[in-house]
């Protein structure tokens, strides 16, 4: 059974268009001429329960406006979203309820309260029962040591304490759907696995769905199964990380340690980008050569001491995909 | 219950500037002094003992007044909260949560309003008879109609404040609205000058606006200078202020969040 059913959703903004030059000015004054920027386009997918699903495109492909749609606050130029069969932006009150909500450049917190008056607040805006409450900070406080800082007001907080607060902040009504707008944005290495190992565990543990936009892909390799990708509002891939990878993550490399000096090591279909003495280091794609048959190849022609193929990561499949906008070739 | 709880927030934010408070004070009262001197030569010039219904010892209370409740009634201080939340789009973090905007704002601002009554107002007005001869309610009731007229006009500042900060829904640079809206309440409000010092054309342009709710009002029925029937029409229009402009701001809310929304944030 899905959970968020989003159908033909499009979201288009007017804009207005300034002439340029000391005329243009002028005549902006007189006339306002609008021009249309088409920020969604014809989105539609379904969301499990439990799911935690990576919103991903680059900047400005339409991924916080359909995030904002989500949450209520944006309403659609047309097309349908039901989360749990609320529609967000009509059953306002009711929905907001059910939801969490990170915007991870914007806090959620209140910028001159300790942390933990914030909590405070944000208990009586969702009613969150006494025990229940004390429980849910017990909890957070634990994964997310949020002890050490919670009674310094959020104005004086590092970046990534911030983010753990804010996170803690949007999951103490227990929401049934989290949605994260780039969590990781900004913070070093330790505190990113801080934030991923605690959205894994209460996805995994407490069953809430979550959806998350980011541009750090270590967020999607860590966490996320199924990926979107939007570009130019619309959706151009929706399936699993491994299936994105297969499709796109062609390059594949083979280092090879030779037992002995060969003058030419070259192999039809294969690429050497590196050679450093006996090693060698080939490119090769998956469509053109499966690697069993590359170092089936070279073991007929060298003598070989050892190997490893490397899968090319998600960061350079992604960049790929970006630079290259090859999914939206396939869809034009 | 959340109202309370955000009053109550509101309250104790305060304390944690004390310093600022202090300074406040200070502040206020050197204005105080030099704004009493100032009325001291105008009624010495005057010859007159009486202006607008004023005695000089009127004249000074009413600095004092002013200057004891003035920040506590936005009058001195401009508010931004809102249109800054609303410029920097965090406001829409506040709208994915299930509380109504205006009373969220009007709970937390009425604590910072209430702190600043006691620890900024009342230090003022025990300071004061030190220098000069003070006129004093003569009875309970003027003491609690004062009250009450103060708290009405809280919440009509806090409307005022509210409603041109909503004007960032519409205008990228509503600040400059704000300003001049602050110029206008010291003005028209009666802060700068009593309004019976107006002549009757502007006072009556005033009086059409909701701005001498938040000073004028209270500080005739402190002086006593608005009794019997004068007094019951103030204490009613500022109660029709505190409903019609309540309602304007909610309305005025609703059309912006209603265009953000459709044009985003």
């Amino acid at each position: 059974m899905s959970f968020i059913k989003v159908d033909q959703l499009c979201k288009t903004f007017k804009v207005a268009t300034h002439k340029r030059g000391f005329v243009g000015a002028i005549r902006n004054l007189a006339s306002r001429q609008h021009s249309l920027v088409k920020a969604v386009q014809d989105i539609s997918f379904q969301i499990k329960r439990g799911e935690l699903v990576g919103y991903l495109g680059p900047n400005g492909a339409g991924k916080s406006t359909t995030i904002k749609m989500l949450t209520g606050i944006l309403v659609p130029s047309s097309g349908q979203i039901t989360v749990g069969n609320i529609i967000p932006w009509e059953q306002r009150n009711q929905h907001t309820r059910r939801i969490g909500v990170v915007f991870g450049q914007r806090t959620n917190l209140w910028w001159d309260l300790p942390v933990i008056e914030s909590f405070d607040l944000l208990k009586y805006i969702y009613n969150v029962p006494e025990d229940r409450f004390k429980q849910n900070l017990k909890k957070f406080e634990d994964l997310l040591e949020l002890g050490e800082f919670s009674n310094t007001p959020v104005r004086s907080l590092s970046l990534g304490q911030r983010m753990r607060a804010d996170l803690a902040a949007a999951l103490l009504h227990d929401p049934e759907v989290v949605f994260l707008d780039e969590p990781t944005i900004g913070l070093d290495v330790v505190a990113k696995d801080r934030i991923r190992t605690f959205i894994k565990e209460i996805n995994q543990n407490a069953g809430v769905t979550f959806i998350l936009t980011t541009h750090d892909l270590g967020d999607v390799q860590k966490l996320c199964r199924r990926v979107m990708m939007i570009d130019h509002g619309k959706l151009l891939f929706d399936g699993p990380l491994q299936e994105l990878q297969d499709r796109f993550g062609q390059e594949r490399e083979l280092e090879v340690d030779f037992a002995d000096d060969y003058e030419d090591v070259s192999i039809p279909g294969a690429k050497i980008i590196q050679q450093q003495g006996r090693q060698t280091t080939y490119r090769f794609s998956r469509e053109q050569m499966s690697a069993s048959k590359l170092i089936q190849s070279l073991a007929e022609k060298f003598q070989i001491i050892d190997l490893t193929v490397r899968e090319p990561d998600v960061e350079n499949t992604i960049r790929h995909i970006y630079e290259k906008k090859l999914l939206s070739h396939q869809n034009d | 219950m959340l109202y309370l709880a955000l009053f109550r927030k509101g309250f104790q934010r305060m304390m944690a500037y004390r310093s600022a408070t202090l300074a406040g004070i200070a502040t206020n009262f050197f204005f105080g002094l030099l704004r009493t001197y100032l009325f001291i030569a105008v009624f010495d010039a005057s010859g007159q003992v009486s202006i607008g219904g004023f005695s000089l010892r009127d004249a000074i209370t009413f600095t004092a007044l002013t200057q004891a409740f003035g920040s506590s009634l936005g009058i001195i201080n401009w508010w931004w909260e809102v249109g800054k939340t609303i410029e920097s789009g965090e406001i829409i973090t506040d709208l994915t949560k299930p509380f109504h905007y205006f009373s969220f704002w009007l709970s937390r601002d009425l604590g910072r309003m209430v702190f600043q009554v006691i620890f900024r107002g009342l230090p003022i007005m025990i300071v004061y008879p030190f220098f000069f001869e003070l006129t004093w309610p003569t009875s309970m009731a003027q003491w609690l109609l004062f009250s009450l007229s103060l708290s009405m006009a809280m919440i009509i500042s806090f409307c005022w404040h509210f409603w041109m900060n909503c004007l960032s829904f519409w205008f990228v640079n509503a600040k400059g609205f704000g300003r001049f809206a602050w110029l206008a309440a010291a003005f028209f409000s009666g802060f700068l000058i009593p309004l019976s010092f107006f002549p009757d054309w502007l006072k009556a342009i005033a009086m059409w606006t909701p701005l001498p709710a938040i000073i004028n009002t209270p500080i005739e029925i402190y002086l006593g200078v608005a009794q019997g029937a004068a007094l019951w029409e103030a204490l009613g229009l500022q109660l029709f202020w505190v409903i019609a402009f309540t309602i304007i701001c909610e309305l005025t809310f609703r059309a912006g969040r209603k265009r953000l929304v459709i044009q985003g944030g």
